[in-house]
């Protein structure tokens, strides 16, 4: 097996780690799934589409804009499908429902701006091949990784070293103490659907390039999901580790015995893990709350 | 007067927890609540700190009404509760859980001033400046949560129960340090089921019975009220 499938497999799973962490980072902070999570990612990659497009920004700049676009999406539906649900203490179902109903209203609202058809990010960005090791690689596959590197850099020096990532730790440790300490909940949450949703977008931009753009590829958080459970559902380090995972799984899974079954295998491996450790890789185990 | 409250209704949901409750505290003094197991002194103490909204009645702080605010302002305003249980943030460092405290205050403060008041009263907490909250022991987790309350110097400090679950020996200890902040300005509300060391502590108590305030005076009145022996003290 070559070197070169197991890197494509991790360029892939930076794009999963990346929305991975979306998930968990609002599971932490909030106790609620945002199924709309997906969305974010569609509408990311549309926005990218269209910023490179209209405004002939360089990529990385585009991906900053997207970046805060998508931030202001996410904290924008935290405010509109969340909040309400939240604050009248409802059953927990409600949100799931609440969630669905984002994502039809996202993806549709998506088809409606957008159109139906695939668009292709321009040529140019898909960098160009070279040789190193005796294998092919695209420079755009290294900005992947060096950009995934990156921001999760980003992200711990955030959670770490600023007060407002300090408040978002807090916040999930317990919103109850949260509160009684004088720290806004409600913003904190709604920053960290805002910083989820950002992570997200960032993800769209990434994948376009080397899939496409269009309303329904949403679909890609439904596996980054599961990657995020398979790490142990809130836990950033592991919601990396299960991006990286599943990426790497599915490539050579799809050489070694075939691509038409890529998902199965995916799954699969899923379903073994986590019967072996319930919990997911980086999970505690705990039981349920008495 | 630092803290009225009047007739204060609240509870949960469809259930009635407090039936009017009327109580003051005085600048710089320690006031203790006490009563039996689901009276309603956590819940009032949730009422106060903005947790749950009255549905009649009314706060006073400081010469102004604090009904119905949010717990941020509240805390901003200079009422901090140390909630029961443990009361920090596990995974945070010691010195995390201290500096967020201090921070929802903001310029109020001088900040390395209080993290001193709160190192020399428990020094410990020095020491495990860089642990997570979450590995101290039970004492030193209370430890953290009163100083996480002390550090933006409030003027009323609420305590549930601090003393529930420490030994004996962390109990006395406790109740002297409880003793020593109240001598640094701060006024306190202290919840206690140890209502005897409470009530040796305190300026005034107040006997709550199932959502009303039943008895209330001077400390030492209540303790040699035969009522309140009987039902509290155990003798
Ligand atoms: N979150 C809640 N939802 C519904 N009822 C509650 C809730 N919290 C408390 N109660 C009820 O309110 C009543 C008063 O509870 P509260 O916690 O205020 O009592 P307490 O005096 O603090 O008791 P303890 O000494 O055991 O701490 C109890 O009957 C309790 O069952
Ligand atoms: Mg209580």
């Amino acid at each position: 097996m070559s070197l070169a499938i197991i890197i494509n497999g991790l360029v892939v799973g930076c794009i999963y780690s990346l929305i991975a962490l979306g998930f968990s980072m609002i599971f932490k902070a909030s106790g609620l799934t945002n199924f709309a999570h997906g969305e974010s990612v569609t509408i990311g990659a549309l926005l990218g589409f269209t910023v490179l497009k209209v405004t002939g920004l360089p990529f990385g700049l585009s991906l900053v804009l997207v970046f805060i676009l998508s931030g202001l999406l996410g904290i924008l539906i935290e405010k509109l499908a969340y909040r309400p649900i939240r604050v009248k203490n409802a059953p927990e179902i409600n949100g799931v429902i609440s969630s669905v109903g984002m994502i039809l209203i996202l993806a549709n609202g998506a088809m409606l701006v957008w159109g139906a058809e695939p668009l292709a990010y321009p040529a140019s960005i898909g960098g160009s091949l070279f040789q190193i090791l005796g294998m092919t690689v695209s420079s755009y596959s290294l900005w992947i990784l060096a950009i995934t590197a990156l921001l999760m850099v980003v992200l711990q020096v955030f959670l770490n070293r600023t007060m407002l990532g300090k408040s978002m730790r807090a916040v999930a440790d317990s919103m109850l103490l949260a509160r009684l300490t004088g720290i806004k909940v409600d913003r904190i949450i709604s920053l960290t659907f805002g910083l989820g949703a950002a992570f997200g977008g960032v993800a769209g931009v990434l994948f376009a390039p080397i899939y496409y753009a269009s309303f329904d590829i949403g679909v890609i958080g439904l596996k980054s999901f599961a990657a995020a459970i398979l790490g142990g559902y809130g836990n950033m380090a592991g919601a990396v580790t299960g991006g990286l995972l599943l990426g790497v799984v599915e490539a050579v899974g799809s050489t070694t015995i075939s691509s038409v079954y890529k998902d199965a295998i995916a799954y699969g491996i899923l379903i073994m893990i986590l019967l072996l450790k319930p919990s997911g890789l980086f999970g505690h185990e705990v039981g349920r709350r008495a | 007067m630092l803290l009225k409250l009047t007739g204060i209704e609240a509870g949960y949901g469809s259930i009635k927890v407090l039936h009017g409750v009327s109580l003051e505290i005085h600048e710089g003094e320690i006031v203790t609540l006490i009563g039996n197991n689901g009276a309603g002194k956590t819940t009032t103490l949730m009422a106060l700190s903005g947790m749950l909204k009255p549905r009649a009645g009314e706060i006073v702080f400081d010469g102004r009404s604090i009904t119905g605010l949010a717990p941020d302002r509240i805390v901003e305003l200079g009422i901090c509760q140390v909630p029961e249980g443990r009361g920090v943030f596990p995974s945070l460092t010691v010195k995390e859980n201290l500096e967020l405290a201090a921070m929802v205050v903001g310029t109020r403060l001088d900040s390395s001033k209080a993290f001193d008041t709160v190192y020399d009263l428990f020094p410990v907490l020095k020491e495990r400046e860089n642990q997570r909250a979450g590995t101290l022991s039970g004492g030193e987790q209370k430890m953290l949560a009163i100083g996480k309350g002390l550090i933006s110097r409030p003027k009323l400090l609420l305590l549930d129960e601090p003393s529930l679950g420490l030994a004996p020996m962390l109990v006395q200890n406790l109740f002297r340090v409880i003793e020593q902040i109240n001598q640094m300005g701060t006024s306190i509300l202290l919840v206690e089921q140890n209502a005897y060391q409470a009530l040796a502590i305190a300026d005034r108590g107040y006997v709550m019975e199932v959502g009303k305030i039943c008895a209330y005076g001077p400390a030492e009145k209540l303790l040699s009220d035969d009522a309140v022996r009987k039902a509290y003290l155990g003798c």
